[in-house]
């Protein structure tokens, strides 16, 4: 087979980087991106460098944000006593587009999962800690996904949380599909995992 | 219509054999069947379509010209995994991307198509038509039991070789096992790993959840042995002597008892090996290292037994897996026999001429001469040569 020339090969390699982008689909990317006209990829590139220079963890609930603190921790109308505690942004933006919890979030930057490197101290505990130490906090919820590292995350951070007396800690119910995302479920269901949640 | 009416006999001889146990199961006994395989890319086949026969099936030809590969392919679909490869990809055509495989069954559930992509990276798996995101919703639909001179590694191989036949049995029968093991398995890397980072309270999380999926495993594995060591008591005859009675014993890390109770069991004793644990980076104890022991007349089978005790105490172990499929599914498996006829002596291989008359059978062999004359069931039979199948006769 003729090789790639070496400018779209280097486009291929960098698209396969991408999460679930295989070679076939990063092929389709590099050679859609040549016949696009020189407007359009400057646009695109735009949106790459703004996208990473304009956006930052927030201060409080360390959600991807473009100001901190974000429009959850600075709307002084939240109920401020409760924590909704998720894995990533992603999760957090699905609570939020049923609209119908008024607490705030706290986002962990993903699950415990040692095969992937990712022990208790790559996950923001510390701040959580440091937040849940405020005693204005009554109510944490714990919605990481239902996945094993998931569960295994809600466990661990209910075992740290006991130390805190008048904390009440809960889990959301799992309506959720087994193993399944937070982003990924729909309103509905969402929205009764958030009501039926249990203590831990 | 002669082929329909050996079927019919002995499915009447069955029923008359069921009523004794279980009267309401009499509606239900039948012949789980494969009618028809279809293998694009597999192994020394770039494209091949069988069309079984009800009863006996016969592929013949000398070795390394594919008869093996049919069985297996057809293995994949009861087992989810070849029973010969190490690693699925290995059944792929050298040189082609994926195989895809593809077999029309009939059984209590009527008729069904089964249909895998297997590819370097997983396999991909349909039912009806509809893909399946988890392999345990795949199991279950067509059940057969695999029978090669390799099997004798259940005896004399490591404790990884009786897992492999104990893990292989139970998923078919109860694909929720091989939900659970996949579980179990994936929570044992993660704390393998975690191990090595060194972070006790995180251990304790995973610990509580590998000890209810490792108590399933535990409870599961311990019901299919004891259930497999009555159904070959049943078959002493398989054993020469009459003293010479076959035991099995599960070997396992817990006591026997209640769920709740194996799952503490199993988290105390993490608890207590936890250092030698963190020392070693690995867990040295749990489900994962269980093993059988296989006993004949009190003396372990491994060591003490002949090669022919050793090949009997395979059959027999087979032969117990055929009736508790059986049992537990009210049909009779296909029965997958690779060249184990001719290492049989008359004795035994009546014995599994016998069963062969009650299942469809699919057999390989060098020479179909080496057929006993005994199996009197309608036979189709296929020539294998150079990644070619065809049919001699019927
Ligand atoms: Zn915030």
């Amino acid at each position: 087979m003729a090789e790639f020339p070496a400018p779209i090969a280097k486009l291929i390699e960098e698209f396969g980087r991408l999460p679930g982008i295989g070679p076939k689909s990063a092929q389709r990317l590099a050679f859609h991106v040549v016949s696009m006209s020189d407007d359009d990829v400057k646009k695109l590139i735009e949106a790459l460098l703004h996208s990473k220079r304009d956006l930052v963890f927030c201060e409080s609930c360390c959600c991807v944000t473009d100001h901190s603190p974000c429009f959850v921790c600075g709307d002084a109308e939240r109920d401020h006593t409760m924590i909704c505690v998720v894995q990533d942004t992603r999760d957090m933006l699905a609570l939020e587009r049923m609209k119908s919890y008024r607490g705030l979030y706290h986002v962990l930057g993903g699950a415990i999962s040692p095969m992937d490197g990712i022990g208790p101290d790559e996950l923001r505990l510390t701040e959580l800690l440091h937040r849940l130490a405020d005693d204005a906090i009554k109510e944490m919820i714990l919605a990481t996904n239902s996945t094993v590292e998931g569960e295994a995350t809600a466990s661990y951070i209910a075992r740290l949380a006991h130390h805190f007396e008048n904390l009440a800690v809960t889990r959301i119910a799992h309506g959720l599909p087994i193993g399944g995302d937070l982003e990924y479920a729909d309103e509905a269901t969402l929205a009764r995992a958030l009501e039926f949640r249990r203590p831990i | 219509m002669f082929a329909k009416l050996g079927v019919e006999e002995n499915f009447i001889q069955e029923i008359v054999y069921v009523t004794k146990i279980n009267l309401s199961a009499l509606s239900l006994i039948k012949i789980m069947k494969v009618n028809r395989l279809d293998v694009q890319n597999v192994r020394s086949y770039s494209f091949t379509q069988v069309e079984f026969g009800d009863n006996l099936n016969i592929l013949y030809g000398r070795n390394a010209q594919g008869k093996t590969s049919i069985l297996e392919a057809l293995a994949l679909f009861s087992y989810g995994r070849s029973p010969r490869a190490h690693f699925d990809r290995e059944v792929i055509s050298w040189g082609q991307e994926e195989s895809r495989l593809r077999a029309l069954c009939s059984g209590l559930q009527g008729t069904i198509d089964l249909a895998m992509k297997v590819t370097s990276k997983g396999k991909l798996v349909m039912v009806n038509r509809v893909t399946k995101k988890s392999l345990s919703e795949f199991l279950g639909h067509f059940y057969a039991v695999y029978f090669s001179p390799d099997d004798l590694q259940i005896v004399k191989g490591g404790p990884e070789d009786r897992r492999k036949f104990i893990n292989l049995g139970l998923s078919q029968i109860q694909p929720s096992f091989l939900q659970d093991l996949q579980l179990y398995n994936h929570l044992l890397n993660q704390r393998n790993r975690l191990l090595k980072m060194r972070q006790p309270l995180a251990l304790d999380v995973f610990d509580e959840q590998m000890s209810q999926a490792g108590a399933r495993l535990i409870m599961a594995r311990r019901q299919f042995i004891a259930r497999l060591c009555e159904l070959s008591a049943q078959h002493d005859d398989i054993i020469s002597e009459k003293q010479d009675q076959l035991k099995i014993d599960y070997v396992t890390c817990t006591e026997d008892g209640k769920l709740e109770e194996i799952e503490q069991s199993l988290q105390d004793s993490w608890h207590q090996t936890r250092e030698k644990d963190l020392q070693k980076g690995f867990t040295t104890i749990g489900p994962h290292r269980d093993d059988m022991n296989i006993l004949l007349a009190n003396q372990r089978a491994d060591r003490f037994g002949s090669q022919g005790q050793q090949r009997s105490i395979v059959l027999s172990l087979k032969v117990a897996l055929v009736d508790l499929i059986r049992e537990k599914t009210g049909e009779y498996p296909v029965l997958l026999l690779d060249d184990v006829l001719s290492e049989l002596d008359p004795i035994r291989q009546e014995h599994l001429v016998q069963i062969v008359s009650r299942t469809q059978t699919i057999l390989t062999t060098t020479h179909p001469d080496q057929v006993p004359s005994t199996l009197s069931v309608p036979r189709k039979v296929f020539e294998t040569a150079h990644g070619i199948l065809s049919v001699k006769g019927a």
